[in-house]
């Protein structure tokens, strides 16, 4: 048995250094596999983005010989494409309604289902059941609902009860034509700019499988309101909105913001359920950064776009990372 | 009397927004049941009657049964290999210091950040090369890439768990002379299986959604439910009664982990919640 | 492989892991193609083919494959169907990935695509036998040219376009008792139909159902020649005749179309001018495969049939014609039995077996006219070029193929909602520079 001092001064020095070799020990698989199959195809997409080549003919890093230099025109060439913009244009869609849709509706089920103490159970796995749902069969599921011919969709056999039927409405810049959701639901225009309101019907489903993650993370937040600003909140004779208003939203902010971030994120990577639905279609009207960026990739040979498919890919990448980091890096540090 | 009035409201709006919530999926099974010529017409005026499982049958028969062998295959292979690497990683992170901890822990947050394309376009070159393009091997390639881009998120889910173990324990096992491996396998790993048990339920059901993955590095006949699915999805032929068929079998599994593991499901994202 | 003892062995060992997985991948995935054939003598063994047919164009194709196997016992042919928009990308992955077929449906845009990269079977030997018989032609052999100046790709299905299909009865409706000769005799009898309903149904929603619209209308208005300038890129968009062109179709799509056109889809198309909803259709030759899915009823010929859409104008109408090549893979680890499978796709025997079923128009030049089943098919095969001074434009969209192709589609769907000619031809000059050098 040694001695406390000395055990404490020499080995723990000599503890540290060998915990710290443990350490990568452990890490070493995952750390191996990471590396194999992250880093390096991430190293490889940000050099092959300063040269040309396509599917057919792959950059390898280990053919020199082969390299078609571009510089930094697959860069200047990608910020200042019509496709690009257009491509942005509809995610930058996808960034503002996604969140906001997402926030607002589970924030409302979750304080209306946490008023309703009995039963709420049977509520949140109604909500909850789309998320298990691949977005694949999101986009299918909802194609039925969206159907145009007023026999077989719901929401066109809906406006035939009412007497609607396709109808067409302007009201100022918003055009709005009903029945055709996935051809042309109408466009708003704003400043110069045509946006076309496809995008919102196809945010919509995706929207409906992901409160069910808003809805989770709410009633988590809720539990965790300070009991006693409730009941302080109860002594002053506050109603239930005020008390909402002034003590449950703003402890809620934490989730709040963990909602939009992952919301946000999930806005700007969303491929699946656009592939599914319209395939960026009609014409370009739904085509968003994820998708484009697989087209230019897998769809264009003739004119070898992988050099440009991988210059977006950084460039999203890129404004991710910035924009994201500060808050996951909050959230995750607290380990 | 107005509270009660104010409750019945409440209950029926709960239940106003449940019903139109599972609309949509009511009305992909209803057509999923129904004969063809009955769904053209609407199915909510279909002779019931008619109901019938021959197009599940059919579509079955027809290629999905593979895929549904392809979606399992890669499901429980990845999320295996993700959590013999992942615990080892988590636990290291959560209760061991060393050096470029924080460097480590930024790179993996970063997978849950950036898009997958990121990775995608040099894979299938990258595939060709290690060997992983061909037969059986696509199973292997894409769990690791699965792996791969799911570390930030395995990490982030697992090392939770393993820091809410009691110093104690640790302390204790340390002092009976247990090496750091057997106390993770002893100690460490039996109290965080609740954890590991919600998060193998995430990770099965995010692998067996996933589609670009699976539409870019597996060939035809590797290839996984979502994708088959997508392209039963082609635009050509009226074939609604195939394709709800074969989007309802799709979603089965994690639906019915979901009914059946609800408890660990829920648990483990408010896990990720609670952190957050 | 000897592993140093060091303090890292963890991470040594992982590495060293990962290292053998390599070597011995290589291995198993040389050994895996089952019988293989040899480079002459009689075809045996399995190939894979790569088709996008389904439905009873499926059956057709399957009809034709299991005709090669009786012919060659002892081969096996595995065919995968892959969704028909996504072809070009299906296989080019399957390309890149190293896991591409044996052969594949294909068109004359990817030949040339695959072809450039060294990819594709050389098959001037087999054209050179059929020329020789006298079963193909030299523009045929044109449409199957790859880009390394060999035909990559033989001629498998043939079909016609630019047919106005309508039903007896909604011809006796309108009170045509002869098919239209003249465009204006056309016009006058979309008039006569516009009264009760718009002239055609049209499935624009599958983005190619326009581009068969403007092949016809391209040929007739603009002529032969200039239509295979701009398909070789040696003219623009925004030449005269093609501006005219896009024009006179912008004016059939306003008086003409169906109002819901970019709703529907090719099948609901064919049901609509069958079942009447709408007087006419413009489809290809193989509709009439199609029709019975529609109403079961009606016979080929006798109950509803086509004209050609009549010469613009005084100008010389020309024939516009599409179909589906097929190409083999150079790698192909069976070429003998892919060789020979493409030979008899290319055969009288092997295309008759597709023609007796309808909807189909053999490219190959003697395959007897009594095969085909009813009159439709008949007549639309009398339409088939069948020399080189007849004159024929290939799908415009089909042989230039790649993101041109896409483009193209993408900017037609804008015209048909905006009906503004000048936007689709600055939209197509941007994405087209072919012509600009």
């Amino acid at each position: 048995m040694m001695p406390s001092r000395a055990r404490t001064a020499s080995a723990k020095s000599r503890g540290r250094g060998s915990e710290s070799r443990l350490a990568y020990l452990f890490l070493a698989p995952m750390l191996a596999i990471f590396v194999g199959f992250y880093v390096w195809p991430a190293l490889a997409t940000l050099s092959s983005s300063f040269f040309t080549w396509g599917m057919l003919n792959p950059w390898r890093v280990d053919r020199p010989d082969l390299w078609v230099s571009a510089g930094v025109s697959n860069y200047t060439t990608t910020l200042t494409s019509a496709d690009f913009w257009n491509a942005g244009l509809n995610t930058a869609v996808w960034l503002f309604v996604f969140p906001v849709l997402v926030v607002t509706i589970s924030l409302a089920l979750s304080l209306l289902m946490w008023e309703a103490k009995r039963g709420a159970g049977f509520f949140r796995s109604a909500i909850i059941v789309p998320m298990t749902i691949s977005l694949a069969a999101v986009g299918v599921i909802w194609g039925f609902v969206y159907n145009p011919n007023p026999d077989k969709g719901l929401l066109n056999a809906g406006l035939r009860l009412i007497g609607v039927g396709n109808a067409d409405l302007t009201l100022g810049p918003l055009e709005l034509h009903l029945g055709r959701w996935l051809s042309n639901p109408g466009v708003l225009h704003i400043g110069g700019l045509d946006v076309r309101l496809t995008n919102i019907m196809i945010i919509i489903p995706a929207v409906w499988a992901f409160v069910g993650f808003g809805v989770i993370t709410f009633t988590a937040g809720l539990t965790s309101v300070p009991a006693e600003l409730l009941e302080a909140a109860r002594v002053d004779g506050a109603s239930r909105w005020q008390t909402i208003r002034h003590v449950t939203l703003p402890s809620l902010r934490p989730s709040v913001i963990v909602v939009v971030v992952i919301s946000v994120i999930f806005a700007l990577r969303t491929f699946d359920i656009v592939f599914v639905t319209t395939g960026g279609g009609p014409a370009q009207d739904t085509e968003v950064l994820g998708l484009l960026l697989w087209q230019q990739a897998f769809q264009f040979l003739d004119s070898p776009r992988a050099g440009q498919a991988a210059a977006i890919a950084i460039i999203m990448s890129v404004v991710l990372i910035a924009g994201a980091m500060p808050f996951l890096r909050k959230n995750g540090a607290s380990s | 009397m107005r509270s009660q009035w104010r409750t019945l409201a409440l209950y029926a709006v709960l239940t106003l927004v449940s019903i139109v919530w599972i609309v949509p999926v009511l009305g992909a099974a209803a057509i999923a049941i129904l004969p063809l010529d009955q769904s053209t017409k609407g199915w909510w005026r279909a002779d019931a009657s008619t109901a019938t499982l021959a197009n599940f049958r059919r579509v079955w028969e027809g290629g999905l049964s593979g895929y549904a062998l392809n979606s399992l295959i890669i499901a429980v292979l990845s999320v295996l290999i993700t959590l013999a690497v992942g615990t080892l990683a988590a636990y290291a992170i959560a209760r061991m210091r060393f050096r470029f901890r924080t460097i480590v822990q930024v790179m993996l947050l970063t997978t849950m950040i950036v898009p997958v394309q990121i990775i995608l376009i040099p894979l299938i070159p990258w595939f060709r090369t290690l060997g992983l393009n061909s037969g059986s091997w696509q199973y292997l390639g894409i769990a690791l890439v699965h792996t791969a881009f799911g570390a930030g998120w395995a990490i982030f889910m697992l090392s939770s768990f393993f820091e809410a173990i009691p110093n104690e324990l640790i302390e204790a096992a340390k002092l009976d002379g247990a090496s750091s491996l057997k106390t993770f396998t002893t100690i460490a790993l039996p109290l965080a299986i609740p954890g590991i048990v919600s998060f193998v339920i995430i990770d099965f059901v995010f692998v067996w959604n996933d589609l670009l993955m699976g539409l870019t590095l597996l060939d035809a006949d590797h290839r996984p439910m979502t994708v088959g699915l997508a392209n039963l999805n082609a635009p050509q032929l009226n074939q609604d009664d195939l394709i709800s068929a074969g989007s309802i079998l799709a979603i089965l599994p994690p639906l019915l982990l979901f009914a059946l593991l609800n408890r660990y499901y829920v648990r483990g994202l408010f896990a990720g919640a609670v952190k957050g | 492989m000897t592993i140093r003892k060091t303090t890292h062995v963890g991470r040594l060992s992982a590495v060293a892991a990962a290292l053998c997985v390599v070597p011995l991948a290589a291995a198993c995935s040389g050994s895996n193609s089952g019988a293989e054939g040899s480079g002459t003598g009689k075809p045996s063994g399995d190939i894979r083919v790569v088709s996008n047919w389904t439905g009873v164009e499926g059956e057709a194709f399957q009809a034709v494959v299991d005709g090669f196997k009786s012919k060659y016992p002892g081969t096996s042919v595995k065919v995968e169907v892959v969704p028909f928009d996504q072809t070009q990308t299906q296989l080019s992955q399957q390309f890149a990935s190293g896991n591409a077929p044996d052969a594949a449906v294909a068109l004359p845009g990817m030949v040339r695509q695959f072809s450039q990269q060294g990819l594709l079977m050389n098959l001037d030997e087999q054209w050179k036998t059929w020329i020789d018989k006298g079963e193909y032609n030299q523009s045929l052999k044109a449409i199957a040219m790859g880009a390394d100046g060999h035909a990559d790709a033989v001629y498998f299905k043939g079909n016609v376009n630019g047919l106005i299909w309508s039903t007896k009865a909604t011809q006796t409706k309108l009170g045509l008792t002869k098919a239209p000769t003249t465009w204006a005799g056309f016009t006058a009898a979309l008039d006569k139909a516009n009264a009760s309903s718009k002239a055609f149904a049209v499935g624009a929603k599958d983005v190619w159902v326009p581009t068969q619209w403007v092949d016809p209308v391209m040929l007739n208005v603009a002529g032969v020649e200039k239509f295979q300038q701009l398909q070789q890129g040696k003219i623009g968009w925004d030449d005269p005749k093609v501006v005219e062109a896009m024009t006179v179709l912008t004016g059939l799509i306003e008086k003409y179309w169906s109002g819901d056109a970019m709703d529907t889809g090719f099948n609901d198309e064919v049901c609509g001018w069958v079942s009447g909803k709408h007087a006419f259709g413009n489809n290809g030759a193989f509709v009439n495969g199609v029709v019975p899915s529609c109403d079961k009823n009606l016979k080929s010929g006798t109950d509803y049939n086509f004209f050609p859409l009549p010469a613009y104008d005084g100008h010389k109408s020309a024939q516009s014609v599409s179909g589906d090549l097929f190409v083999g893979n150079k790698q192909s680890k069976n070429p003998a039995t892919t060789k020979a499978f493409l030979a008899y796709l290319g055969s009288v025997e092997g295309q008759s077996i597709w023609a007796k079923k309808g909807g189909y128009v053999a490219p190959n030049m003697k395959v007897p006219t009594d095969v085909y089943p009813s009159a439709n098919d008949k007549k639309a095969a009398g339409l088939w070029p069948k020399d080189a001074s007849a004159a024929a434009g290939y799908d415009l969209d089909d042989w230039i193929g790649g993101e041109i192709q896409v483009k193209y589609r993408q900017a037609l769907q804008n015209l048909i909602r905006n009906k503004d000619v000048a936007a689709f031809t600055q939209a197509m000059v941007a994405a087209d520079t072919r012509s600009k050098g």
